[in-house]
């Protein structure tokens, strides 16, 4: 099992990586394009969230103490593949950022990892305006700025992916072909205009980001893509009607780098591994 | 030993892999000269970055602040990098000029033949430039002035860029003025040794001259920066200097004589220099700071064989403000 090559899962908290993976268990026992090998030896870190999709509700966060590690063995293509999952709470990458180290089981993850499916969530995500976006008038020069002071959202992804990269023995320094990145831009649902490409999403609201990934991996070895995997907004106590009546794996979509729209989640995995 | 850290043999992971021999056949593994370099890097890096709070936990090797004089080596292995000196007085706009470079490129523009590939000083980059950002009011502050006692991390920032395939590593430095004035003011003051650096090592410069200044204090103020350009002119050589007159908003305010003298010492001293009008409130601000990069690392400069000095005794970057204050 050591020798399969192996699906490394990242996002910060909220970025629907759980809502992800308890969708995706669903639909790798129906006919996607990617079928689970077997059954895992340990599902507990997804039940509950399957539960509440099941229930009609949006899942719970995941704590930041939780510990576990879902493992999902993987067929495609006649390739056996291991799918992991940290459910570590995203606060735990958050506070890689911050405390400048990663922990030895994170280490082992990222040094085995052939794929990064790197989880971006665009509810929200608006441009920050500056001198660069705005004229400014001289007379307006009287404001102050906070005390707290955090990364912007550009800056903390690529410091993230420069970090992983450290981590697995890669510098900045040449176009890689290994590991494989996908870019999930998730919660694509909250989106006003859904029908926007994902490549020209992430252009228009996250240019650095999309400079660094294109200058540091080969075309062959990225993918941007919109995903929904709940496909609408749920709430946390109000079940929904069409959930409960239609089950929760009727939902959830992928948007192609081509702006095409998938109902199959596993397509998510497919072509990362395809990549 | 000294775990988790890459060799700087590229060939050898004694430091990743537990109970891995030497690659060179070294035992004990101290007394490789391959990991000697690997520890002294390690040591060189702020020291921040030395303490390892767990053996279990692999740190990393920058921790987002200004680099130091010294942490330019673990830029050095994938070449030497393209030093900007960023040269001018207090409050002249050095720093809201960074700032707005940077800013420029994470909203997605480009320099002509170099796009964004990565930084390790983005603490710095945007501790500074949430001053350039409208708040909730609506308003913007503009970075405070450089003092040497504030306790921000200046020092030098990092952006690396690709051209097609090849990366390159470039390095601004972000400095108080007071180091100028004083280099301007006596070479030998112990105080200079900052700005001396920057004039040794970089391969091109910015210079401000700052517009507000010459309005305010007339020739007091342009005899600082005219003094400052005698300073620079030694052993420039054919480094390129791109001139900023910035707040240039106020430039046609200037007395047209100090304009006319101060034109007139930079033909004298700079072989190589091109004028730039620049100011936070025009509309073309934008294209401005992007045609001074443009001209300043267009390719003739690539070639410039600027080698990081591994053996300076001290990181001016990082004990400035301590310099300062023992002076």
């Amino acid at each position: 099992m050591d020798n399969k090559k192996s699906i490394l899962i990242v996002g910060r908290p909220n970025s629907g990586k759980t809502t992800f993976m308890a969708q995706l268990a669903e639909r790798l026992e129906m006919d996607g394009e990617v079928e689970l090998e077997f059954a895992p030896d340990d599902r507990t870190v997804i039940e509950d969230a399957q539960d509440r999709l099941a229930d009609g509700l949006a899942i719970e966060h995941t704590s930041t103490a939780t510990n576990e590690t879902l493992s999902l063995p993987l067929k495609w293509n006649n390739q056996s593949y291991i799918l992991d999952y940290p459910d570590y709470g995203g606060e735990q990458i958050n506070s890689i950022i911050e405390q400048r180290n990663v922990d030895e089981h994170w280490k082992v993850l990222i040094e085995k990892s052939d794929y990064w499916l790197v989880f971006v969530n665009v509810d929200k995500l608006t441009k920050q305006k500056d001198i660069t976006t705005t004229m400014i008038n001289p007379i307006e020069k009287t404001g102050t700025v906070s005390k707290d002071f955090e990364l912007s959202k550009q800056a903390f992804f690529v410091e993230l992916l420069q970090m992983l990269l450290y981590v697995k023995g890669l510098g900045l320094h040449r176009t890689l072909e290994v590991p494989k990145i996908c870019i999930a831009l998730s919660c694509w649902d909250t989106l006003e205009q859904t029908t926007i490409k994902p490549t020209d999403y992430i252009q228009e609201y996250l240019p650095l980001l999309n400079s660094f990934i294109q200058n540091i991996w080969s075309a062959n070895a990225r993918s941007i893509i919109g995903l929904s995997s709940q496909g609408k907004a749920l709430s946390k106590d109000k079940p929904d009607d069409d959930y409960l009546n239609e089950g929760a794996f009727e939902f959830g979509y992928v948007i192609e780098p081509n702006g095409e729209k998938n109902k199959d989640l596993t397509w998510v995995i497919a072509n990362l591994l395809a990549t | 030993m000294e775990q988790n850290r890459k060799c700087t043999n590229e060939h050898c992971d004694v430091g990743l892999v537990k109970g891995l021999d030497c690659n060179e056949g070294n035992d004990p593994t101290s007394e490789c000269p391959f990991w000697q370099k690997t520890i002294e890097q390690l040591e060189a890096i702020e020291p921040s970055v030395k303490e390892n709070p767990s053996a279990n936990n692999y740190s990393l090797s920058w921790t987002g602040n200004a680099l130091g004089s010294q942490s330019l080596k673990i830029l050095t292995e994938r070449g030497t990098p393209f030093l900007v000196g960023v040269i001018g007085e207090n409050d002249s706009g050095k720093t809201t000029f960074l700032r707005l470079l940077y800013l420029l490129l994470r909203n997605g523009k480009q320099l002509t033949e170099w796009t964004f590939a990565g930084s390790y000083t983005f603490t710095a980059w945007e501790n500074v430039t949430r001053f350039l950002e409208f708040n909730d009011s609506n308003k913007i502050a503009f970075p405070p002035h450089t003092s040497m006692s504030d306790g921000r991390n200046d020092g030098l920032l990092h952006l690396s860029m690709k051209n097609k395939s090849r990366f390159k590593d470039f390095v601004f430095t972000d400095t108080t003025g007071e180091w100028f004035r004083e280099w301007a003011r006596n070479a030998n003051s112990k105080n200079a040794d900052g700005a001396k650096w920057i004039h040794n090592n970089a391969d091109v410069f910015i210079f401000f001259i700052d517009c507000e200044a010459l309005i305010e204090q007339k020739w007091k103020a342009g005899r600082s920066i005219s003094n400052l350009m005698l300073r620079l002119k030694d052993n420039l050589d054919n480094r390129k200097v791109a001139v900023l007159w910035a707040k240039s908003d106020k430039y046609k305010d200037i007395q047209p004589a100090i304009i006319k003298k101060l034109e007139k010492s930079l033909k004298a001293n700079f072989d190589n220099y091109k004028e730039f009008k620049i100011s936070a409130y025009d509309n073309d601000t934008h294209k401005v700071a992007l045609d001074i990069m443009n001209w300043l690392v267009q390719p003739e400069k690539m070639a410039l064989t600027f080698i990081p000095r591994a053996e300076y005794e001290e990181d001016y970057f990082l004990n400035y403000h301590k310099q300062f204050q023992n002076d």
